[in-house]
């Protein structure tokens, strides 16, 4: 096995062993899933057809921009990084390892939010599956993308907190998955359209292909600022 | 002649005005082991960071003849890795296998699966040690490699440090122990406010301050004389440091008889080299 690959299997073990990202990928994006999910349905049952839709990106949200960023602020603000590059690891390959396995992690967790949705809630799976699994990596992509400028930028875990919320909370309020966007002020929807979540929401109810190549282009430019502060680390 | 492995020539770091290292020079022959010593805030891990490719210098050159084996002073890994797991990632980065003797010897076997942050202090230490040999250089760079360790602890990297020079390798070992260079060092560098206060071997560092002695004085009344210098008022005791026992003795004599006072103890030591690194050192930790 290649060297990468070995680190992205490491990674992935890891971040089964973190506290942190065990919450926020899994545990938290769940029960919100069954919970809310469940309240949602009941307060308007047309809602189950997007249920989904809407469980998914906020799991989706919540790991890749609350939850992945923590074992990258753990390596690029202390020592650690310092031991790996003195060590002739390079500090790109540690990121990757990073993206592929949160890619990897946020994807098994729509794919469970997908196949129970059925069974919790009732719904068919007539859901194009080939969509929402293109989607869903696509969005996942452009949130972990976000989350690494936040891992390798922010120096501490308590200000990670904060600045994350940032941008979790409006991807939450301002998407169209917690309620449609027509009730928004119009200020309020035109902010939405610089959020993934907003894009990929849209992705998936109106399959507007224009969501591709807006999360596409978010994941560049956000992967270039990556590079760019790997580089000069 | 042996081979120069580094080469430090003039180099100077500074953060805006205040400057960490200034002008520092020196060389590294091959197989030898040197050490560099100061107090804290003297410079040595600025300097070797900067020898690492860890940290930008401001001026000067370093010349490195071999590629680097290092522990860092504050080295970490994440907390959730295993050793096992730790060595298996560099050595795979470094196209090397775990060396299991090894990590028999540093005495990582009981601990090989335990999370990182159980750690103790002692045992991320040999972990770290074991992770800079994996990189199977020629030149191994240990920042205070054992710190925190008990005596087995120290012991056991002191010899795995022997038997490494023993195999060819150049090592340069960054402490604040004295003892330990006498017992490992050829040659040490002595670093202060970030100039150099002394290079050479350790016979030279000794003989490099007049020899200084300290005599202890128990005397039978209290005695006021700017020669001494009182340890213990109720007991009486005082100190004079000397460079001429013989003379400084006679002096104290006749002083004792003109005042009338008995010499009731007596005791004469001389300096050690660790504290003639304290006399060396001593304006910057004060």
């Amino acid at each position: 096995m290649s060297a990468l690959g070995h680190t992205i299997l490491l990674q992935w073990k890891l971040n089964y062993r973190s506290k942190e990202v065990l919450i926020h990928f899994y545990i938290v994006p769940l029960l919100f899933y069954v919970f809310i999910g469940n309240i949602f349905v009941s307060l308007n049952p047309s809602s189950v057809s997007s249920i989904v839709y809407s469980m998914s990106i906020f799991g989706i949200c919540m790991g890749g921009i609350l939850g992945y960023p923590y074992p990258l602020v753990e390596i690029f603000a202390s020592d650690i990084r310092k031991a790996y590059k003195a060590a002739h690891i390079p500090l790109g390959a540690i990121v990757w390892s990073h993206v592929i396995s949160g890619v990897i992690h946020l994807f098994l967790l729509s794919m469970i939010i997908y196949i129970t949705s059925p069974i919790i809630f009732n719904t068919s799976l007539d859901l194009d599956l080939a969509k929402f699994m293109l989607t869903s990596i696509v969005l996942i992509i452009a949130n972990v993308s976000i989350g690494s400028v936040f891992g390798l930028c922010v120096k501490s875990v308590s200000k990670l907190s904060l600045l994350t919320q940032l941008v979790f909370l409006p991807s939450i309020m301002l998407s169209g998955i917690m309620f449609p966007t027509s009730m928004l002020p119009v200020f309020f929807q035109r902010l939405g359209y610089i959020l993934p979540a907003t894009w990929g929401y849209s992705l998936l109810t109106t399959g507007d292909s224009v969501g591709f190549v807006v999360l596409i282009g978010i994941s560049v430019v956000m992967f270039g600022v990556c590079w760019w502060r790997v580089n000069r680390v | 002649m042996n081979h120069v492995m580094i080469s430090v020539k003039d180099l100077s770091k500074r953060y805006g005005n205040v400057s960490v290292l200034s002008n520092v020079s020196f060389q590294i022959q091959e197989g030898e082991i040197f050490a560099i010593l100061g107090s804290n805030g003297a410079g040595k891990t600025t300097l070797l960071e900067c020898i690492e490719g860890l940290r930008d210098y401001s001026s000067g050159s370093i010349q490195c003849n071999s590629t680097l084996g290092i522990q860092l002073q504050n080295s970490t890994l994440p907390p959730d890795i295993t050793p096992y797991e730790a060595l298996t990632l560099y050595a795979t980065w470094n196209h090397t296998k775990v060396d299991h003797a090894h990590v028999k010897t540093l005495g990582i076997t009981p601990f090989l699966y335990t999370s990182y942050h159980k750690l103790s202090t002692g045992q991320q230490r040999r972990l770290h040690l074991a992770l800079a040999l994996l990189t199977n250089s020629d030149i191994l760079i240990l920042d205070e490699p054992t710190a925190a360790l008990d005596i087995e602890g120290r012991y056991t990297i002191h010899q795995e440090i022997l038997r490494l020079k023993k195999a060819g390798k150049t090592i340069i070992l960054a402490t604040h122990d004295m003892n330990e260079v006498e017992q490992l060092c050829d040659r040490l560098l002595v670093l202060k406010k970030g100039k150099i206060a002394f290079q050479g071997t350790l016979h030279q560092f000794t003989k490099s301050t007049e020899r200084e002695f300290n005599i202890l004085v128990t005397l039978s009344a209290p005695l006021a004389n700017a020669q001494l210098k009182s340890i213990s008022k109720f007991a009486h005791e005082y100190k004079i440091t000397t460079t001429n026992v013989e003379e400084t003795l006679g002096m104290l004599s006749s002083i004792c008889i003109k005042h009338q006072v008995h010499i009731m103890d007596i005791h004469v030591e001389a300096f050690t080299a660790e504290s003639q690194f304290m006399e060396l050192v001593k304006e910057e930790m004060a």
